[in-house]
């Protein structure tokens, strides 16, 4: 009964093991069962049997260890691992962290290489996460277990091989995978940020990326303009981005494994372009006809078709998950509020009712929840972050009281959002929980603006 | 009259250099407005090639013995003058000055210059005030007059509003500022318009003041 509910969540895993991206994984030391597993629910059933109700699941993951040392470089290379690997699942916020100098007591208790369930138990883990390290050549080697403690159990096992230097991105990719098949949780490691920057020049500003967790800051424009207001491709493999290299505000995209950009829409002003959760279609905004109204092209740049008529600026859209809804600013009212419409300009209707100057609407990519973010002005305050739940048609304030916060962008998975905020200084980039709890801060250098969350890069098709 | 809507870039020349120096290149200025009769202010260019002049001006003058320079030069005291042609020399001590054509200088001195002024407005707004309509016909008559100038008309705002909605704001300024000046009769295809939102203040502080000049739109000269 409980090995069937287990195994579930593994064809789910193996199924998924095909389709992933830049490591090659294979189950280790577990049978490999068919190919042709069902996609099921994931892990959610093996999540029930571990959790006990109204208590936080503990999870415990040790130091990673070189599987055969040659020096002091291999061990220290395994611990930093298992950092970042700690730091993503925290990040994530599903799990209680298991405090370090408790491993040290259930480990004392086991015999060398073996795992003493009973130890970890208690201790008062309920997941642990065993890593061993081995380094061939310019290949690094990581076979990763996961134990459910109580049940005793290897529910989890596989071995990653990656370049030695993607060692990083290796531990995210675990960690994603220790989220996905402990909690059916999507995690958000292998994501990134696309923002733009004047760190370079005071007088300009790129287009620059980083991972979610603000590692690997590098740019992606270096043409000493304006270049703002990024906007990810659903596969994580383009931007689209306005940029002022040429004069006047245009559209370009960026293909960022192909080291090629185009321009997209150049005739006129541009701005604010809003990539369709299917990759058709950008929407944006644009003067062509005289006011900023919103448009929208084929990704290609063709099909240019008007979706607003109003004397009134019309700019910033953003889809909703379903494709078929957009979000945007409008001051029709004589205020920048919010607005929604059909993606083929119909169905207007007010969103934000609240606040005297809303605008960056985000919609969340969530499928469980309907809800949007967007910063808003209450009173005469600099701005805050709010969110508006469709279903419950209630606005809550995510940011309170600490400089202004702007541009509000949805990890993928609905969770997060990262956004600016001047509470430090200058326009700096900080992600949050959608709760407004677990405020970090990934940029320091320069004013940086309109940080957008990306889905990590797809395979190329 | 406000006369705090001028972002006074030929005072602030004036400002940089040495007190003496200013108050020579005062006079100056006021005589090229005599001698342009009623001409525009804005002959003010002259302002940025005045450090070499004042030298050559007041060296002739017999009141420079105020200064301890003019005594210690004997020959100059004698000089070779009559008292009555010293008497009969014009005011200004011999000075004599000529407007410079705005459109031999260069165009980053021209836009230096001051020859359009920035129009500034209200928070949230492109809407054009009395003072934003009055400076922006005294820059219709200086386009007006000089009919080969084509200019960019950039939309700006102050830091105050988001990142995305000033783009669009700053669009609508630069489109208001130039749709009055055609309705003054400046050429449309003379004027192109581009929104810099609230990218590039003009002054960086955070307050009132900065937020006030920050909200304009600039006429940037491109061609001549």
């Amino acid at each position: 009964m409980m090995l069937a509910s287990l195994r579930r969540p593994l064809l789910a895993l193996l199924a998924a093991a095909v389709l992933t991206a830049g490591f090659q994984a294979f189950s280790g030391t577990l049978p490999a069962w068919g190919a042709s597993a069902p996609k099921t629910q994931a892990a959610g059933d093996w999540y029930l049997d571990i959790t006990r109700p109204g208590a936080p699941v503990r999870i415990a993951i040790p130091d990673f260890r070189a599987a055969a040392p040659m020096g002091e470089a291999e061990p220290a290379a395994a611990v930093a691992m298992s950092d970042v690997i700690r730091d993503d699942i925290s990040f994530a916020g599903v799990y209680r962290m298991l405090p370090p100098r408790f491993y040290r007591i259930a480990e004392s208790g086991s015999a060398p290489g073996a795992i003493d369930y009973y130890q970890w138990e208690s201790v008062g883990a309920d997941i642990l996460v065993e890593g061993v390290t081995d380094t061939g050549g310019d290949q690094l080697v990581v076979e990763v277990r996961l134990h459910a403690v109580r049940a005793q159990e290897n529910v989890f096992a596989r071995r990653y091989t990656a370049e030695s230097g993607a060692s990083r991105m290796l531990a995210h990719r675990i960690a994603d995978d220790i989220l996905l098949q402990a909690g059916n949780y999507q995690g958000v490691a292998r994501t990134r940020i696309a923002f733009a920057t004047n760190r370079r020049q005071e007088r300009a500003k790129e287009i620059y990326l980083m991972d979610y967790d603000g590692h690997d800051q590098r740019p992606v424009t270096a043409n000493g303009s304006l270049n703002l207001t990024p906007s990810w491709s659903p596969d994580g493999r383009a931007l689209s981005y306005i940029s002022y290299r040429e004069g006047a505000p245009a559209l370009y995209l960026a293909f960022l494994y192909q080291g090629r950009g185009e321009k997209l829409v150049g005739e006129h002003q541009s701005f604010t372009p809003a990539w369709s959760p299917d990759g058709q279609w950008i929407a944006f905004a644009s003067n062509r006809d005289g006011q900023s109204e919103i448009y929208l092209a084929a990704a290609d740049g063709s099909e240019v078709r008007r979706l607003t008529d109003h004397r009134a600026i019309d700019v910033a859209p953003t889809w909703a998950p379903n494709g078929r809804t957009l979000a945007f600013t409008s001051d029709r009212t004589g205020q920048p509020q919010i607005y929604a419409m059909d993606r083929d300009g119909l169905n207007l209707r007010r969103v934000s009712f609240e606040g005297m100057y809303n605008d960056s609407a985000a919609w969340s990519p969530s499928r469980s929840r309907s809800e949007i973010a967007y910063a808003s002005r209450i009173e005469r305050q600099p701005f805050d972050i709010v969110v508006h739940d469709f279903e419950t048609r209630q606005t809550r304030q995510l940011t309170t009281g600490r400089g202004s916060n702007e541009s509000p962008s949805w990890a993928p998975n609905g969770e997060h959002l990262v956004f600016t905020s001047n509470r430090t200084g200058g326009d700096q980039v900080f992600t949050m929980h959608r709760d407004g709890s677990n405020v970090r801060q990934l940029t320091r250098d320069g004013l940086n603006s309109t940080p957008r969350w990306g889905n990590p890069p797809a395979d190329p098709p | 009259m406000k006369t705090s809507t001028t972002i006074a870039r030929p005072t602030s020349v004036l400002r940089s250099l040495s007190f003496p120096v200013r108050g020579v290149a005062a006079v100056l200025l006021l005589a090229a407005l005599v001698a342009g009769g009623c001409s525009s202010v804005n002959r003010e260019p002259a302002t940025a090639r005045l450090p070499e002049t004042p030298g050559a001006g007041t060296g002739t003058a017999g009141s420079s013995t105020a200064g301890s320079t003019g005594a210690t030069t004997p020959e100059r005291a004698s000089g070779g003058l009559t008292e009555e042609e010293i008497l009969a020399m014009p005011p200004g001590g011999g000075v004599s000055s000529e407007a410079i054509d705005p459109l031999t200088m260069d165009l980053a001195d021209l836009n230096a210059s001051g020859a359009l002024r920035d129009v500034l407005f209200n928070f949230d707004s492109a809407d054009l005030d009395g003072a934003a309509r009055a400076i922006l016909e005294a820059n219709a008559a200086w386009l007006l007059r000089y009919p080969t100038v084509e200019i960019l008309v950039e939309g700006h705002c102050d830091e105050r509003g988001t990142v995305e909605y000033n783009l669009a704001l700053g669009e609508e300024r630069a489109r208001s500022a130039r749709d009055y000046l055609a309705s003054l009769g400046v050429a449309s295809d003379r004027m192109r318009t581009i929104t810099y939102g609230k990218e590039f203040p003009l002054d960086p502080a955070h307050d009132e003041e900065a937020w006030r000049i920050n909200r304009r739109a600039h006429l940037e000269i491109v061609a001549r």
